[in-house]
């Protein structure tokens, strides 16, 4: 019997997952019309480059432009990536994202700063106590000759905290909230078990004095979320079992029962 | 002063590996690195100028390197972070640069990265 593989997320996993939606409520990445060439690793855009920058993730709808392909150039009109097409492209939605908009704290060797009039955010993902942590739901979920398949399931609390800097930080933040509420972002955190709970306090704003100048910043946290944890263990089933019948008198019976046997 | 920190009597050689290349991704930054033969001198720092530095910073040591290359913080830009240089068997992350670029010399204070 196969083990099968826990479910439940890592705090990298958690905090990679709210970047990719907080990405998404601020719509940090941008859609632009793009012609590719298969075999080249030039990006036409005829609408223009303003606001793209090297490092830039760069993806399509059809597939042409190879996952993880980044901006290593940028001219007024294209941009040179990283990867080559794979096929032609002409006048397709390319998709530039900007990931350094959201940011992930804690990285194990620092991470590079940003100018104070760069609009960017940051967050965590913490595990906390709370009551419905305590609350665990074992089954035996399958079985066959040898073992016994044992899933327990559980609800983690995250609070997520979300950190923005920016001229634009506080209306950001008020973006941020009210994103959370929508259906599409609710099925993007529930197909990885995630949930919203749905109080969350307003953002507040809190400017950092640093570096001889006022950092405007914005923080809305600590934002709790539900986690559904789903843990599997497999256990060796019994092979026999020894039944000793005692009475006042002393031992009555003593038999063994063995896997299969019938009484 | 650039004479004096590459002195042959009082230098000696070391590595800064600079990161170069970076980029933010899913799940946070990453970047490639190169290594930059150097050349100068080094002195312990002192529990005083050790206090000037984040609390968590303060625990290993610390130590002064002076060179005639430019040596880097953690830059505001999206490709690269502090420099950290190879001396004596152990990383140490660059914290505080002095810019002496006007004599031709760099003085960095970085803390050894235990663990690394």
């Amino acid at each position: 019997m196969p083990l099968p593989t826990d479910i439940a997320l890592t705090p990298i996993k958690m905090q990679t997952l709210f970047q990719s939606v907080a990405m998404a409520i601020l719509k940090v990445p941008i859609e632009y019309a793009g012609d590719v060439v298969s075999g080249s690793n030039l990006l036409a855009v005829p609408g223009g480059t303003s606001g793209m920058s090297v490092g830039n993730y760069v993806s399509d709808q059809q597939g042409a432009i190879q996952p993880k392909t980044q901006v290593t150039a940028v001219a007024p009109n294209q941009l040179t990536l990283n990867n080559n097409a794979t096929a032609n492209v002409t006048n397709e939605f390319i998709t530039v994202s900007d990931f350094s908009q959201v940011r992930i704290d804690w990285q194990t060797t620092g991470q590079p700063m940003m100018q104070v009039t760069d609009d960017v955010c940051f967050l965590r993902a913490l595990e906390i106590d709370n009551p419905y942590d305590r609350n665990r739901d074992v089954v035996v979920s399958d079985y066959d000759d040898d073992n016994v398949q044992f899933t327990t399931t559980y609800t983690r609390v995250w609070e997520i905290y979300f950190t923005l800097y920016g001229p634009n930080s506080f209306d950001r933040a008020r973006i941020l909230r009210s994103g959370m509420f929508i259906q599409d972002y609710h099925d993007t955190l529930a197909q990885s078990s995630v949930y919203f709970v749905t109080d969350p306090a307003p953002p507040r704003r809190v400017p950092d004095q640093r570096d001889g100048q006022w950092w405007e910043r914005t923080d809305w946290g600590p934002v709790l979320f539900n986690e559904a944890v789903t843990e599997y263990r497999i256990v060796p089933a019994v092979d026999s079992v020894e039944i000793l019948i005692e009475t006042k008198r002393g031992l009555a019976a003593d038999f063994t029962i063995t896997k299969g046997q019938q009484i | 002063m650039d004479e004096i920190v590459t002195d042959s009597q009082l230098a000696e050689s070391w590595t800064i590996v600079r990161s170069v290349g970076g980029s933010f991704g899913p799940g946070g930054f990453s970047s490639g690195t190169k290594s930059i033969p150097a050349f100068g001198t080094t002195t312990k720092a002192s529990d005083k100028e050790m206090s000037m530095l984040p609390e968590g910073d303060q625990v290993g040591e610390g130590r002064f390197f002076y060179t005639n290359i430019a040596l880097l913080t953690t830059q505001a830009s999206t490709t690269s972070i502090a420099d950290i240089i190879q001396w004596n068997g152990d990383n140490y992350r660059v914290m505080k640069v002095q810019q002496t670029n006007n004599r031709a010399f760099w003085r960095a204070l970085a803390v050894r990265m235990a663990g690394s």
